[in-house]
């Protein structure tokens, strides 16, 4: 079964009087293991295909299913739940919580999952951090790390709750070449090794070449779509 | 839950300037609030107190004319001396004090030649010591004694018509025919009250000394109860049962509460007025709190929209706001117990002294123009619980209103 399933799907988007069409008839899926990128000019869709896989966003037609659930029958607090159960997001511009240590950043998503216990919550925390590069900077607040290393406690806070799907809304856009390429290295050395489905927005040359499944959106329609196989 | 308290805490330290400036307008609000509370409940019972222990006692006898227009002591509606001796055996079958006081209406002067009104009452000392507390609060020379021929003033009369110890001012008035008389009476003692009304209009001289010179013949116009336990009722009952058993029907009973009647109107207005001044103050502290609240909740709109992607609940985020409101609430309502502990402290030991102010004035309270303030824990522990309620209640709104804006929009909020 797909991790990710959409089936003619379509977004409009009210502006003022008129309707814009941000997705039109979309159909794609995603396998688990998946290290995907959606490229595009912006406008594209990109982002609005992320936050509909995201269930951050409902489609204006079509079907969308992750893990099997279909989106369009859920109500928010079922959404909030599958979204803290099966995907985590990073973002471009990290998004951590500037009071919270690198640790407390990634426990405290991990405490959203109901039912773990404190300790195990603690113990998966301190080794997600580890399996990131940042062992001996877990106490450190947000303000006190480089955009590196904030970006890499983003991927571990992503992580921590072993999703099945991880989305990145443009990750490396934020920091420099060399930054951005050990986080994707990071990404996918992670992906290889969790069997995490990873699914990136970007514009970025480098994050393509690490991608191995590459979707071509213009004016909300998918233009190309490798399929996994590169050339 | 123990991590969404963690960060709602940790939240408070974000813009420890804020959280301070705002903690503090809510301690000064919850200070303000015991403090005034103690000072208007010191303020009510002093005036009970002083109405009781130096203008009325716990009940008086009277004749039915002379309670109807007792403002003017009229000489020609008193108790007769027979009844007069009936109405003390009473009070002694009935373990009460009494003292039967004759007032009067004179017009005061000394050397300058101008008069001043006073109250003057005819009191058996012995008698009065024991239901009154002037005696308590002589401040030069001496109490009366049965067989004085001096007159006791208040300081404020000293101070009036510039009179002092040992010198000798002169009394007019009328007899009970109504006929003029004019004694003139050396200065025997001279008293200061916590009692302004007794204070600035009530002068003291021996019943013996009346009786002698304006034919009050043993008669009283009042006789003052004062019960041992300070509960008026059962001996009233006793002795209004006992006046009927005598047959003394023309003889009515009046308590200190019919007497003080306009004033307890005062004080339970007054008592409005001050929660309106109450609610007031809340409001302020209520809009400084929505200000802090909407402030917070707009700057974090893209964390917010960050944890609910990840999947925090709405209902989380709205309970991580309200439990960070509450800390506010609780570290300013800390800080204004403290301080407002302080004050009563303050208020309970020193007091303020509002005499430049309320110099002359007839605030209603019969109390000195030092203010004190009374221990009220109720109302400290209630301001306390009411300053974090409050923060709460009013942080639900903007909490409810930062939720309904989309994710997608939260996560682009700039």
């Amino acid at each position: 079964m797909p991790i990710v399933e959409c089936n003619n799907v379509s977004k409009e988007y009210k502006v003022g009087a008129s309707v814009v069409s941000a997705l039109k008839d979309i159909s794609l899926s995603f396998e688990k293991g998946e290290f995907s990128a959606i490229v595009g000019p912006s406008g594209s869709g990109k982002s609005t295909l992320l936050n509909l896989i995201g269930c951050l966003d409902k489609v204006t037609e079509g079907n969308l299913k992750i893990n099997g659930i279909l989106i369009k029958e859920q109500n928010k607090t079922l959404l909030a739940d599958l979204r803290c159960e099966n995907i985590g997001f990073v973002f471009q511009t990290f998004n951590l919580i500037p009071v919270l240590s690198a640790f407390e950043n990634v426990n405290f998503v991990l405490s959203l999952k109901k039912n773990l216990p404190e300790n195990e919550c603690a113990e998966k925390s301190m080794k997600i951090l580890e399996e990131v590069g940042l062992k001996g900077l877990e106490n450190r607040k947000p303000s006190e790390l480089s955009g590196g290393q904030q970006q890499r406690v983003a991927i571990a806070r992503a992580l921590v709750k072993e999703p099945a799907l991880i989305l990145a809304d443009e990750p490396t856009a934020n920091l420099d070449s060399k930054t951005g390429e050990d986080i994707m290295a990071l990404m996918k050395d992670l992906n290889m090794k969790k069997q995490t489905t990873f699914i990136f927005s970007t514009h970025d040359k480098m994050v393509m070449d690490y991608a191995t499944r590459i979707i071509n959106l213009r004016d909300g329609m998918i233009t190309s779509d490798n399929g996994g196989k590169k050339s | 839950m123990k991590n969404i308290v963690i960060l709602a805490f940790k939240n408070l330290t974000r813009h420890k300037k804020r959280t301070i400036i705002t903690s503090i307008a809510i301690a000064f609000g919850i200070a303000l609030l015991i403090w005034m509370d103690g000072m208007l409940k010191w303020a009510d019972n002093e005036s009970k107190r002083n109405l009781k222990n130096y203008e009325f006692g716990n009940f008086i006898v009277c004749t039915k004319e002379y309670a109807d227009d007792r403002k003017d002591f009229p000489l020609d509606s008193v108790i007769e001396k027979p009844e007069v001796e009936k109405v003390l055996i009473i009070a002694e079958n009935t373990g009460c004090f009494s003292s039967p006081r004759t007032g009067f209406r004179s017009m005061m002067s000394y050397k300058r030649g101008f008069g001043l009104p006073y109250v003057v009452f005819a009191i058996d000392p012995e008698l009065d010591a024991k239901v009154f507390k002037i005696k308590d609060n002589i401040i030069q020379g001496n109490y009366l004694d049965k067989n004085s021929e001096g007159i006791l003033i208040s300081a404020y009369c000293k101070k009036e018509l510039g009179i002092d110890i040992g010198e000798y001012i002169i009394m007019e008035t009328r007899t009970k025919y109504n006929t003029m008389q004019a004694l003139r009476l050396k200065v025997t003692g001279i008293f200061d009250c916590p009692n302004p009304i007794v204070n600035k209009n009530q002068l003291f001289i021996t019943r013996t000394m009346a009786e002698n010179n304006l034919q009050l013949e043993g008669m009283a116009s009042e006789i003052a109860f004062r019960t041992e336990n300070g509960d008026n009722q059962p001996a009233l009952n006793k002795v209004k049962t006992l006046l009927a058993s005598k047959k003394l029907t023309l003889l009515t009973t009046q308590t200190w509460q019919e007497y003080g009647s306009d004033y307890l109107a005062i004080s339970q207005t007054k008592k409005g007025g001050s929660k309106i001044m109450i609610f007031l103050i809340f409001v302020i502290v209520a809009v400084g709190i929505i200000n802090t609240m909407t402030m917070s909740i707009f700057e974090r709109v893209r964390e917010m929209g960050m944890l609910r992607a990840l999947g925090m609940r709405d209902n989380d985020v709205i309970k991580c706001f309200i439990i960070e409101a509450a800390g506010l609430g609780l570290i300013g309502s800390v800080m204004g117990l403290f301080l407002g502990v302080c004050l009563t402290i303050y208020g309970v030991n020193v007091g303020l002294d509002f005499t430049s102010s309320f110099k002359d004035m007839d605030f209603g309270y019969r109390t000195g123009t030092i203010f004190y303030n009374e221990w009220n824990p109720g109302m400290m522990l209630a301001a306390f619980i009411f300053g974090i309620l409050c923060s709460v209640l009013v942080s639900i709104l903007p909490s409810k209103k930062a939720v309904k804006m989309e994710i997608t929009d939260s996560i682009r909020y700039l």
